[in-house]
């Protein structure tokens, strides 16, 4: 759906109807900061849905021009951390959002800069205490549960997280579709974790009717059609997405979506282009270098070159996300006993996914840990996964 | 006694210096008691007993301007706030004794549309009185004239009240002496109502043993001050010297030439009475020349937690309640932390201050002061505000340790109380060793002294330029004895003395002056 001028309803201003709309349906020339902020701010709200960092470089671009235009502008500041979070700089946005924390320590939006950073870094404690003090400090405010929502998540409550984001669906504003439909989309992915495949459907048909637009949406969607089995249709919907944003996460989930349905030869290009392009950016700080992990390490058998890229990742971040892959790495070039150190660190914080919980199973067995095996495979069947990975 | 030495090598300290231009103690501070009033505290003080040398008095007042015709519910205390007093005594700036009262709102007469009702002897429905309520049935109960009881009918709206000590660890449950539960004293709804308010107002004072005395309940607001000149960017009214108070206006600490804009206004107060024998670090008594004898207090507000983990998921962050604000010295969070970091301020713990340092050294208000007075100010970093948040002389004896930068109110419990005809509203500037920062009294003018302070008195007599706002007393009698405040302002007949009107001095006295 595209949004015009026109379509914009009497009363609500450019800024604020570009901000709802992802859209730039006021093409006059901004003239002030303010203007360059909203502008940025609409941008990185789209780059939160598509999850690619060519929205947040043209908020990046937009940021500039305020702070050209006023140097030193609070509001441009803040979004320059949104930016490099979304941009997965964490560790320029950690740096930032504490020398803004320290300023302004009242500010929540940047408690909550902090809590993204630390734990995209793998620092869940700390994140803990700023999500805890966006808590104290604003009782009831939507910003601590979606904060703490995430948290949970981490943390294995799935059910708690679940609690949080309905607390924060019932605050988010009745004309805020984007946030609406974000909201149910989150609550929709972890009903589908849950094994909740109906309600999870229910939610997502609400969040595109919200925003028929919304990329994250239609990956939901792709990830329930999959989990019914119906990989024809999640790779179709996979296909959309990856024309609108072709990065080469989105391909990635293409590629291994056609293999599944069948379509090998579609596949097996999907995942040579893939390659090309996750290499093309294994550098930069947005990349697929995880995608690439599993991708060396499973399909090309290729361990070692797996292995260093997860190394140099690991070096980086020790979120559970990353030490996950590098525990697989590790696995796949017969480094078993590292391996169960590694995945033993992504478990530590108490998360319960299937994939994670696949690769302990694959390494306690190769440890011949007996009792890893029958708790990894208790916890894979208490979430109603099966662990299809090849030992 | 030892002997507090006057003005100049007093303490006073970080009191002041702030990006606001204007304070009022700390009524509504920061954003988060701007958006919590039931947990903002406007005051906190803590002095020996005027009437009773072997015993230290604390009062924590909360919920600011409350007008108190401001029917049907009045004030109650939040039930989901626990309110707290805390004493440090062994000078680490970490509570040792904690004093934490909760409340508990009933609603006896459901029914009733009002939260206090009550007449002369009862009014019963009138011959004429429409069926189904026959004639002679009790429509209005009694006046109130007892919190519980016989006289108590009409308090449909009642809050009792917990208070536990935890002291090193161990919590002590502190209950009536009479075994009956703490009632807390309600608003002053009027004379019909309440036609012998201070009866009542005066059964709300337990014992609770030990020699340990309580009230909580709705009083007088004690503070005072010109308080819209002072948020006027410090437009201090010409007739009391345009912030520079005459030699003659300051001597004299019972006149006001300017209005007290928190007259006529009610505040929640908790009052607790203790030995000092309680609450030293031996156990007893100490003379003012003893490390022992200084206590640091503070008071806080906190409420119940969401967390971010679930029972039975172990949590990072401990306790059940998080803080919403807290108060040692008056106006430290008013006039020197800055907006963006008053809500971090407020739920801090006080041992950890040194991180608000730099709102301390080079305070924005003696930058404003020098703007707009054009008076010379000590140059930063102003060392000379510290000594209020350390333990030292002249508060603290000489080898007192002196702890961790902390604001904490303290109180040499071993300076004997000065006597009323004696008393001095700008307390320790002005020689008098048992006010404030020795402690605080309701009657000490912290506005005055903030200013003073701020401005660079504490650096040495060159900068004295005697500020102040022309308010000098309250606008009604302090009470001596326990709870030491006045009793709650009538609903019915309270009056705020405005600019311009007469009866500027406690409704008594030349009119106050508009500019």
């Amino acid at each position: 759906m595209r949004f015009h001028k026109q379509d914009r309803p009497v009363g609500l201003s450019c800024c604020v109807f570009g901000l709802l709309t992802f859209s730039a349906v006021c093409p006059a020339a901004p003239k002030t900061a303010q203007t360059y902020v909203g502008q940025a701010s609409a941008l990185c709200r789209k780059g939160r849905d598509v999850a690619d960092a060519a929205p947040y470089l043209e908020a990046d671009a937009a940021i500039d021009r305020a702070l050209e235009l006023a140097p030193g502008n609070y509001d441009a500041l803040k979004l320059r951390i949104v930016t490099l979070l979304g941009r997965r700089d964490f560790t320029e946005a950690l740096k930032r959002a504490r020398e803004l924390n320290r300023k302004t320590p009242d500010d929540i939006a940047i408690w909550g800069y902090l809590v993204d950073a630390n734990m995209a870094i793998g620092d869940y404690a700390e994140a803990e205490r700023d999500a805890q003090w966006i808590l104290d400090l604003r009782r009831g405010s939507t910003l601590g549960f979606l904060k703490a929502a995430a948290l949970r998540e981490a943390f294995g409550d799935i059910e708690g997280a679940l609690e949080f984001y309905a607390e924060a669906l019932l605050r988010a504003s009745a004309n805020d579709v984007q946030e609406r439909a974000w909201l149910m989309t989150q609550t929709a992915r972890l009903q589908l974790a849950s094994g909740n495949a109906k309600r999870a459907g229910e939610l997502i048909e609400g969040a595109l009717k919200l925003n028929p637009e919304s990329q994250f949406a239609f990956a939901a969607l792709a990830a329930l059609k999959a989990s019914q089995g119906n990989y024809a249709d999640a790779s179709a919907i996979r296909k959309q997405l990856f024309e609108k944003t072709p990065n080469a996460h989105n391909l990635y989930e293409l590629a291994g979506l056609l293999e599944k349905s069948g379509q090998h030869a579609e596949a097996e290009t999907a995942f040579r282009d893939f390659e090309t392009k996750a290499l093309a950016e294994e550098d930069k700080t947005f990349n697929a270098n995880r995608e690439l992990v599993f991708y060396y390490a499973d399909r090309r058998q290729s361990p070692s070159r797996a292995l260093t890229i997860a190394t140099r990742v690991a070096e980086l971040r020790h979120d559970s996300e990353t030490l996950d892959a590098y525990a697989w790495a590790l696995y796949r070039s017969g480094k078993f006993a590292d391996a169960q150190e590694q995945i033993d660190r992504a478990l530590a914080p108490g998360v319960r996914d299937g994939g994670y919980f696949c690769h302990a199973l694959r390494i306690a067995t190769a440890n011949r840990d007996a009792a890893g095996v029958k708790r990894f495979e208790k916890e894979l069947s208490l979430i109603g996964s099966v662990c299809e990975i090849s030992k | 006694m030892h002997r507090i030495r006057p003005i100049v090598c007093a303490v006073l300290a970080t009191l002041m210096g702030t990006p606001q231009t204007g304070f009022a103690a700390s009524h509504r501070e920061a954003p988060i008691t701007a958006l919590d009033q039931k947990a903002d505290i406007t005051d906190f003080f803590a002095f020996v007993s005027y009437d009773d040398p072997t015993k230290v008095t604390f009062i924590l007042n909360v919920d600011p301007f409350l007008e108190p015709g401001n029917g049907p519910n009045y004030f109650p205390f939040d039930d989901n706030v626990q309110y707290s007093i805390k004493i440090d005594n062994n000078h680490d700036a970490l509570a040792d004794i904690v004093f934490e009262f909760q409340f508990t709102t009933e609603i006896n007469a459901p029914g009733v549309f009002t939260g206090f009702v009550g007449a002369g002897s009862g009014i019963n429905a009138p011959a004429n009185s429409p069926a189904p309520v026959a004639p002679g049935t009790p429509i209005v109960p009694p006046a109130i004239t007892a919190l519980e009881g016989p006289g108590a009918a009409g308090l449909s709206l009642r809050q009792y009240y917990t208070v536990t000590m935890i002291k090193n660890g161990v919590s002590t449950a502190l209950t009536n002496a009479t075994g009956n539960p703490l009632f807390a004293v309600p608003s002053n709804v009027g004379p019909r109502t309440m036609p012998n308010y201070p009866a009542l107002a005066a059964q709300g004072i337990y014992s609770l043993g030990s020699g340990i005395s309580v009230f909580a309940g709705t009083v007088d607001d004690p503070f005072y001050i010109d308080l819209g000149a002072t948020f006027d960017s410090l437009n201090f009214r010409t007739a009391a010297g345009g912030g520079v108070l005459t030699a003659a206006a300051d001597a004299d600490d019972n006149v006001n030439t300017a209005s007290d804009y928190v007259s006529g206004y009610n505040v929640n107060s908790i009052a607790i009475q203790v030995p000092i024998s309680m609450i030293t670090s031996t156990g007893a008594p100490a003379l003012s020349t003893s490390p022992a004898a200084t206590i640091g207090a503070w008071g806080t507000t906190a409420r119940p937690r969401t967390l971010v983990r679930r029972a039975p998921l172990p949590a990072v962050s401990s306790g059940s309640f998080s803080q919403i604000q807290r108060m040692g010295n008056p106006l430290i969070n008013e006039v020197i932390v800055g907006t963006g970091s008053k809500d971090f301020w407020s739920m801090s713990e006080p041992v950890n201050d040194s991180q608000f340092a730099s709102f301390d050294l080079d305070p924005l208000l003696a930058r404003v002061l020098n703007a707009i007075y054009g008076i010379a100010i000590p140059t930063p970093p102003r060392t000379d505000l510290l000594p209020l948040v350390t333990y030292a002389p002249p508060i603290a004896a000489p080898g007192t340790p002196a702890g961790p930068v902390a604001d904490l109110l303290r109180l040499n419990t071993g300076v004997a109380p000065t006597p009323r005809a004696s008393r001095k509203r700008l307390g320790l500037l002005a020689g008098d060793a048992a006010g404030f920062p020795n402690g605080r009294r309701v009657s000490d003018d912290v506005t005055d002294i903030a200013l003073r302070a701020v401005a660079g008195i504490l650096a040495g007599p060159q900068y004295n330029y005697r500020l102040g706002d022309g308010v000098n007393t309250n606008d009604v009698p302090y009470q001596e004895t326990f709870p030491y405040v006045a009793w709650a302002q009538s609903g019915r007949q309270r009056r705020h003395i405005d600019p311009g009107e007469p009866g500027c001095t406690q409704g008594a006295g030349p009119a106050c002056p508009t500019n």
